[in-house]
């Protein structure tokens, strides 16, 4: 029913941006700052920007809650993320060691830009790697290798080249016992005695 | 029409959450993030109902009934999804219901003639006439239901407020389960679909984008 897609309790339990709640929820009145087009769209100066899932809004409600102890306003969180800088990818790989020497790397890496072109295997020098994520280089790991334009926001372009390694949570030693004990079954099955 | 301008995608997920643990230092200690990064990273708040902080390349903030990250880089759509993995692998009893894989484009368009033709096309002015004097669009969401995984796909497209002449266009992609293991199927679904998802709203942008206007 649509009245019940658009009621302020579904808004309040959906998964996409907050800020979509300011608009679409049916709030009386048009956003201040509006200037009409005869045409097309409306410019609204208080519409849609990036990052508004951490909108001001969130933290409102959010802190309020139903039981009402808390003030309305407690908390400011910004309106929104604004990164330093922007990156436009112009290819993007997804890539496994399968060796690695004290200078060099060998991996197998898939374009993720063109998916149906074939896997290729490269060479690249240690020095590629991000002294924080050389510690993940070993044969299995995977990164993702990204070529692309760094635009900062004083407006400089810049071509760069990105390796970033899959980060795995440290392994507990509740799984690690798990993991050598169906090492261990599995050995005993496999191991004729 | 070529790439976004901007771009950006965040992950969502609704549930119960405890934003105390969710802070740096526990990102460093769990290798969920580059130790350098959670040391240098922006604390916003942390607070037993709220916790918020960014580093260079995304953004955290996790409310007692919410869960999102978000990046703006393209270049680190994978490794927010890594990190959603790592912590929910970490957190793997924490009740949730709903999933929101989303994506944000700012499109820029040629011109103003073109930019008012594709808000014509997507909203007709006709069946105002008489009754608006200048009518125009402002937000836009269409809704696809989805039987199987559970959920929809939901596109909201609007003026871009960060170009001009430009096109703003979100797709998010919702997901929810009732019953045991919610957690684990929203993972699944995370893990094998977020590549699909990214580029089905790159697909949806282009169909859209690509029509005559």
């Amino acid at each position: 029913m649509e009245s019940e897609i658009f009621s302020t309790k579904q808004f309040q339990e959906e998964s996409g941006n907050i800020q979509s709640r300011v608009i679409d929820s049916g709030e009386s009145g048009a956003p201040e700052g509006i200037s009409p087009f005869p045409s097309g769209f409306l410019i609204a100066q208080n519409a849609e920007s990036l990052g508004e899932s951490f909108s001001e809004l969130q933290a409102k409600e959010t802190v309020t809650g139903s039981n009402g102890h808390s003030p309305l306003t407690v908390l400011n969180i910004p309106s929104q993320f604004v990164p330093t800088n922007r990156f436009q990818v112009l290819q993007k790989w997804e890539g496994e060691i399968i060796g690695i020497s004290a200078d060099e790397c060998r991996a197998v890496v898939r374009n993720m830009t063109s998916p149906e072109a074939p896997e290729e295997e490269v060479t690249f020098s240690i020095e590629e790697i991000s002294e924080s994520d050389r510690v993940l280089a070993m044969p299995g790991a995977v990164f993702y290798w990204s070529v692309g334009y760094e635009d900062s926001l004083q407006g400089q372009r810049t071509r760069k080249s990105t390796i970033r390694f899959r980060r795995l949570p440290t392994w507990t030693k509740k799984e690690l016992n798990k993991a050598r004990q169906e090492a261990q079954s599995l050995r005993d099955l496999l191991v004729r005695k | 029409m070529g790439p976004p301008e901007m771009t950006g995608s965040n992950i969502v997920l609704v549930g119960s959450f405890n934003p105390s643990i969710f802070q740096p230092a526990w990102f460093k200690a769990n290798n969920l993030l580059r130790p350098q990064e959670c040391d240098a990273a922006k604390i916003e708040l942390i607070h037993p109902e709220i916790s918020s902080f960014s580093t260079e390349w995304l953004k955290i903030a996790v409310f007692l009934n919410r869960f999102a990250v978000e990046t703006a880089d393209a270049h680190h759509f994978e490794p927010l999804r890594d990190l959603v993995l790592g912590i929910f692998g970490l957190l793997e009893h924490t009740p949730v219901s709903k999933m929101g894989l989303n994506r944000q484009m700012h499109f820029s368009m040629p011109s103003l003639e073109k930019w008012h033709g594709f808000g014509h096309m997507l909203a007709p002015k006709e069946p105002w006439k008489g009754i608006m004097e200048e009518p125009g669009l402002l937000s836009m969401t269409m809704q696809d239901p989805r039987k199987e995984p559970p959920g929809y796909v939901r596109v909201k497209i609007e003026s871009s407020k960060k170009i001009k002449p430009g096109i703003y266009i979100e797709v998010n992609n919702h997901y929810e389960f009732e019953g045991d293991n919610v957690l684990q199927k929203l993972m699944i679904i995370l893990k094998n679909s977020w590549s699909e998802t990214i580029n089905f709203s790159d697909k949806i942008a282009e169909h859209l984008l690509g029509q005559e206007y």
